[in-house]
């Protein structure tokens, strides 16, 4: 009786916006090796940004968004040059830094609310409803699986093929044999945290334009992209991209299977941290094993 | 004269909570700062503890029968969820103990068959006078501290003696203590259970200080508070942590006090938290150890090796099978060399892998026990 | 193991314990004095011995009996206990956190209240500062606050709070303290059974009876097949609990995520079930979402029928979402507690949006009516005692009718003795511009 086509598109959606959001945390994390918390005001924070520039200063959207893009970069960046990058070269440990990036976070989501208040804000565009029988849905939700379907090409051309991607991908495996090969390791991982910041803008910013804009976007996407980057493999790039769409499709599925069973939805999120406990206990490596990396 | 006002109450009330978040945070230092277990999800223990209490009382069974049962049941709960995730790493065992416990706070909050769900529970207070009086919080007081007192005692003997130091060679090097026959995972799980347990006891004091529990106030934020007053105050120092808690509870009070006082640029809400996270900031770059330093493993040891000054009392109180003396010998030497030319190189890249002390340094290699 | 306890062990330890006795006991000597130096309290101590003193040198030196009575009097004016020149009424309400747009547009209602009487002079020529704290939707910080409010601050009434689960953690405290607390939003039925006759009071209706008029509507239209689409919390649970009361279990029971914000496949889930009525209960952060991806989902071609939380012009463009608005004008009808007197609100909300700049939305008005219950009780009773203002409330509100209606109270202290709702719809008037449409009232 349930729309099954329907709750299969809606894991699909899921999916592309948590590879939105948990592409970035998973280079930041191949990179850097601490789990960066502050990426969920990364996500916020470009949210904020492109609600500025499309409703306070009404510039088209193309435009608003492309500037969260960056500016969620730039933000991505400096946070790696301003705090981590200090931080790491003073020998702090894993935990140290992921401390470091709660207390970033806490600067960045209550800048904003002081910026922007602490109340719900809607981007306030009508997007177009499209039915397709069985299906329903609304022109801002194909954007996202657009969007992360372009997303994971060009990353995919970018870390196999260019140079930069392959620098990229040495770092992230063995930062001492890349330097030692000639890598500049410094730029490339700065180079990340911009991918990472500006990826993590953007998905927000989409997120907020189909659901609702409130100070903690990013926290309620966070644990679960958490689960996707573990399922597949802290830096790896392709086992993310997997990891999101089974971590969309078993929430989907899952809230059928709680409705059905007479639980709370408020459950859903459950399920992803569920999943993540259980491959934390028993795979932790994730899907995709790393030459070098894992428990 | 009716008395209406009297902020002494405010100030004891802040002296309160400041004692109760201490103790759960004095059990997160022994679980980290002692033994290196990154422990996010600290707030699933304090809520059960709170929980337990709260269905104990409200079923009539006095308050220090139901105080015990929430350290037990707290402990065994800690137990359960150290068991699969103590073989991981540190980072990941932060982000499955956050899992563990939103998912604990998610089935009290759905199943109103447990505790009310989300109507939350009136409690009774362990001090049955009226609230209204000095009386009431002095009492409180002294229970809240009697209690922290206890709990300092008992983290101090954990902490300061062999078991201790074998905590801290598990935070340094687990591997190393593996070599050395301890059962490391054992030491891990042990820890793990006392600070839940801990931090339980600490949750009932809540529980019935407050007078009422509810789903919503076991947020994560609260771990991160209880993290927060950890490491501005000292990793592995424990006075350093009650000042943190200190710290960290009257800042809080203070900057909604300001805003009657003076006309703040900004929402004090939001000033209070960028400070709190500069603060986190500051610290970590520039005091990692945190505002008070590690204090040294106090034990027999110490002093022998203290008043005779050489290795040989250390060794003799270490008990070891004679042939093994040289042996130890040895690595002490080297590794007071290995720790001399450390100290001339800088420190380049990350180490990544195994969990190292919050210092950066390991404390293992230090010339004196 | 050797020795456990050291006497260097126990030394370091009690000297900790020492240090944490010291502190607190300088810090508590700071905290008494600190605050009898702005106790008022103090003052007072020291003006009744004070005048009473000169009044009685003053008429032994004057030798005649008029001097001795006029210093007789003017001991005992002091001596009678008098309002304070600065009459502080305290509010806590969710500035922030899940509750936040409801609170600080509520707290605005208090604001109005308390500016419009200082304007007009104060009572008896005393100005009022309405001293208001945010809660952050916890109901430990909320207790915090109201400890805050009443030991340092003073305060004998407060107006709040926002939420039932902050009120239901301050009750007991406030009802030790003797302070009294008018609450224009917490509508949990539990205050009517828990606090009769106390120092809780509120000028909003019970859910117990939203819950009977949501039920009423849909018996009364005819529905069968009845999906509960049901915000988790204190608020929904509730309704949903008195919904069913009257109606039936329904054919699917959904319980989301306040905070989930992305509610697509629970619409599936009600899709499913195929029903002909959603009964809804939610706030405008999580009712935005919902009512969007709800047009989406197709599901308004199905009546929902709503609880007050949605009904407030936020919903709408300019503030809100134009897809939002859009499903209400389609498929939403839904109660709201309202006032008979309906040109008082009319006139309460054109002070409100000039005051403010927005509109005011649900419970704006029961918060100004409850501020200004407590702003006459202070006045009648002349005196800033939180007692005598219960009672003098009680009193005033026999006959006080306001904005959201006439605040008589039921002989249980606490309910309101009459309240009415409406039955609203939503109209889009002209091109994305929509208003709220009254098409029925209850009873």
């Amino acid at each position: 009786m349930v729309n099954l086509a329907q709750v299969l598109f809606e894991s699909l959606v899921s999916g592309s916006l948590y590879l939105l959001a948990s592409v970035g945390l998973s280079i930041t994390y191949g990179l850097s090796k601490f789990p960066n918390f502050a990426h969920a005001e990364f996500i916020t924070f470009g949210a904020y940004i492109a609600y500025f520039f499309l409703v306070q200063i009404k510039a088209p959207a193309f435009i608003s968004f492309a500037l969260a893009f960056l500016v969620s970069g730039i933000l991505g960046a400096l946070s790696y040059v301003l705090l981590f990058a200090p931080l790491s070269k003073r020998g702090s440990s894993t935990i140290q830094l992921m401390i470091a990036s709660i207390g970033l976070g806490l600067i960045l989501r209550h800048t904003c609310m002081e910026i922007w208040g602490g109340g719900i804000l809607s981007f306030k565009i009508f997007f177009p409803i499209y039915r397709w029988p069985p299906i329903s849905t609304s022109l801002i939700w194909l954007l996202i699986v657009l969007d992360a379907a372009i997303t994971a090409v060009i990353l995919h051309l970018f870390l196999k093929k260019s140079r930069l991607g392959k620098a990229m991908r040495a770092t992230s495996d063995n930062p001492n044999l890349a330097m030692a090969s000639g890598i500049n390791v410094e730029l490339i991982t700065v180079l990340g945290w911009f991918l990472s910041g500006a990826l993590a803008g953007l998905g927000g910013a989409f997120l907020a334009a189909g659901t609702a804009l409130v100070p903690l976007l990013g926290w309620k996407v966070l644990l679960s992209a958490f689960a996707v980057t573990i399922l597949g493999g802290t830096g790896s790039f392709y086992g993310s991209i997997i990891a999101s769409y089974i971590i969309g499709a078993a929430e989907n599925l899952g809230i059928v299977g709680l409705v059905a069973l007479n639980l709370s939805a408020d459950y859903r999120t459950a399920i992803s941290f569920i999943i993540l406990i259980v491959l934390l206990i028993f795979r932790p490596q994730g899907l995709f094993k790393q030459a070098g990396r894992g428990d | 004269m009716i008395r209406f006002a009297d902020p002494l109450i405010y100030l004891l009330d802040a002296l309160a909570y400041t004692g109760i978040f201490a103790i759960s945070a004095l059990a997160l230092n022994l679980q980290y700062g002692f033994t290196g277990l990154a422990n996010f999800g600290h707030v699933a223990f304090f809520m059960v503890g709170a929980y337990t209490t709260a269905l104990a009382t409200t079923s009539g069974l006095p308050f220090p029968l139901s105080a015990f049962l929430s350290i037990a049941v707290a402990s065994f709960t800690g137990l359960i969820a150290s068991l699969p995730a103590l073989r991981l790493r540190e980072d990941y065992l932060a982000i499955a103990t956050i899992a563990f416990g939103e998912i604990l706070r998610m089935i009290f909050k759905n199943e109103e068959w447990i505790a009310h769900g989300v109507w939350g529970i009136g409690v009774p207070p362990a001090i049955p006078l009226s609230g209204d009086t000095r009386e009431f919080y002095w009492l409180q007081l002294l229970l809240i501290f009697s209690v922290l007192f206890l709990c300092l005692l008992i983290i101090r003997i954990v902490s300061n003696s062999p078991y201790g130091r074998v905590l801290r060679a598990v935070r340094d090097d687990a591997l190393a203590a593996e070599v050395y026959g301890k059962n490391v995972f054992g030491y891990k799980a042990q820890i793990f259970a006392l600070g839940s347990g801990l931090a339980g006891l600490s949750g009932a004091l809540f529980a019935q200080y407050v007078q009422y529990v509810n789903p919503y106030m076991f947020e994560p934020t609260l771990t991160f508070s209880m993290w927060i007053m950890v490491i501005l105050g000292g990793v592995g120092n424990n006075v350093g942590v009650l000042f943190g808690a200190l710290l960290v509870e009257f800042f809080e009070r203070g900057a909604r006090m300001a805003k009657d006082l003076r006309i703040m640029p900004m929402d004090p809400n939001n000033l209070r938290a960028i400070i709190i996270g500069v603060l986190i900031i500051l610290v970590l770059l520039y005091r990692p150890a945190g505002l008070l330093k590690e204090e040294r493993v106090k034990t027999p040891a110490l002093k022998a090796f203290k008043r005779t000054g050489d290795e040989g009392g250390l060794l003799r109180s270490l008990r070891k099978p004679r042939r093994l003396r040289e042996r130890i010998r040895m690595r002490l030497s080297k590794m007071k060399e290995r720790k001399e030319e450390e100290l001339k190189r800088k420190p380049s890249h990350p180490k990544g892998g195994v969990a190292l002390d919050p210092g950066g340094e390991g404390r293992w290699l230090r010339k004196d026990f | 193991m050797g020795n456990i306890i050291d006497s260097k062990n126990a030394i370091s330890t009690t000297m900790a314990l020492i240090a944490i006795i010291i502190i607190a006991a300088i810090a508590g000597g700071v905290g008494y004095y600190g605050g009898n130096l702005s106790g008022y309290s103090a003052g007072y101590e020291a003006g009744s011995r004070g005048a009473y003193q000169q009044g009685f040198q003053a008429g032994l030196q004057q030798g005649n009996s008029s001097g001795y009575s006029k210093g007789y009097q003017a001991a005992l004016e002091k001596a009678k206990p008098i309002l304070p020149d600065v009459i502080k009424i305290g509010q806590i309400q969710s500035l922030s956190g899940g509750l936040g747009p409801f609170g600080t547009k509520i707290a605005k209602g208090a604001q109005l209240a308390v500016d419009e009487v200082n304007a007009r002079g104060g009572i008896r020529g005393r100005r009022i500062q309405l001293i208001t704290e945010d809660d952050a939707t916890d109901p430990t910080r909320a207790l915090e606050v109201a400890k805050k409010l009443v030991e340092v601050d003073g305060v004998q009434v407060i107006i709040g709070t926002t939420g039932s689960a902050q009120l239901r953690a301050i009750a007991p405290y406030l009802i030790e303290k003797k302070v009294l607390i008018i609450s224009p939003s917490v509508s949990g039925p539990f205050l009517s059974t828990d606090y009769p006759n106390s120092y809780v009071m509120r000028t909003c209706a019970s859910d117990v009876l939203q819950g009977a008029v949501m039920g009423d509507l849909v018996l009364q239209r005819g529905y069968k097949r009845v999906a509960y689409l049901i915000m988790d919390n204190a608020y929904g649970r509730g309704i949903c609990a008195e919904v069913k009361k009257k109606v039936g279990e329904g054919v699917v029971t959904i319980f989301f995520d306040e905070k989930k914000l992305n509610y697509k496949t629970e619409l599936e889930q009600v899709k499913a079930a195929n029903p002909d009525v959603v009964v809804h209960v939610g706030y405008p952060e999580d009712a935005t979402v919902m009512f969007k991806q709800a047009l989406e989902a197709g599901l308004e071609k199905v009546q929902w029928i709503s609880a007050e939380g949605v009904y407030g012009t936020a919903m709408f463009p300019p503030e809100g979402d134009p897809a939002a608005a859009e499903f209400m004008s389609i498929a939403v009808i839904g109660t709201a507690p309202t006032t008979p007197g309906g040109i008082l609100y009319e006139e309460f909300a054109r002070r409100y949006t000039e005051a403010f700049g927005m509109e005011p939305m649900v419970y704006c008005d029961t918060c100004y009516d409850a501020t200004m219950l407590a702003i006459q009780a202070i006045a009648y009773c002349g005196e800033y005692n939180g007692t005598k203002i219960r009672d003098a409330v009680l009193t005033i509100a026999r006959n006080y009718i306001g904005p959201s209606g006439h605040k008589i109270f039921q002989p249980n202290g606490v309910d309101m003795m009459y309240s009415y709702y409406i039955i609203w719809d939503v109209e889009e008037v002209s091109p994305g511009k929509y208003e709220f449409k009254e098409i029925g009232r209850w009873p």
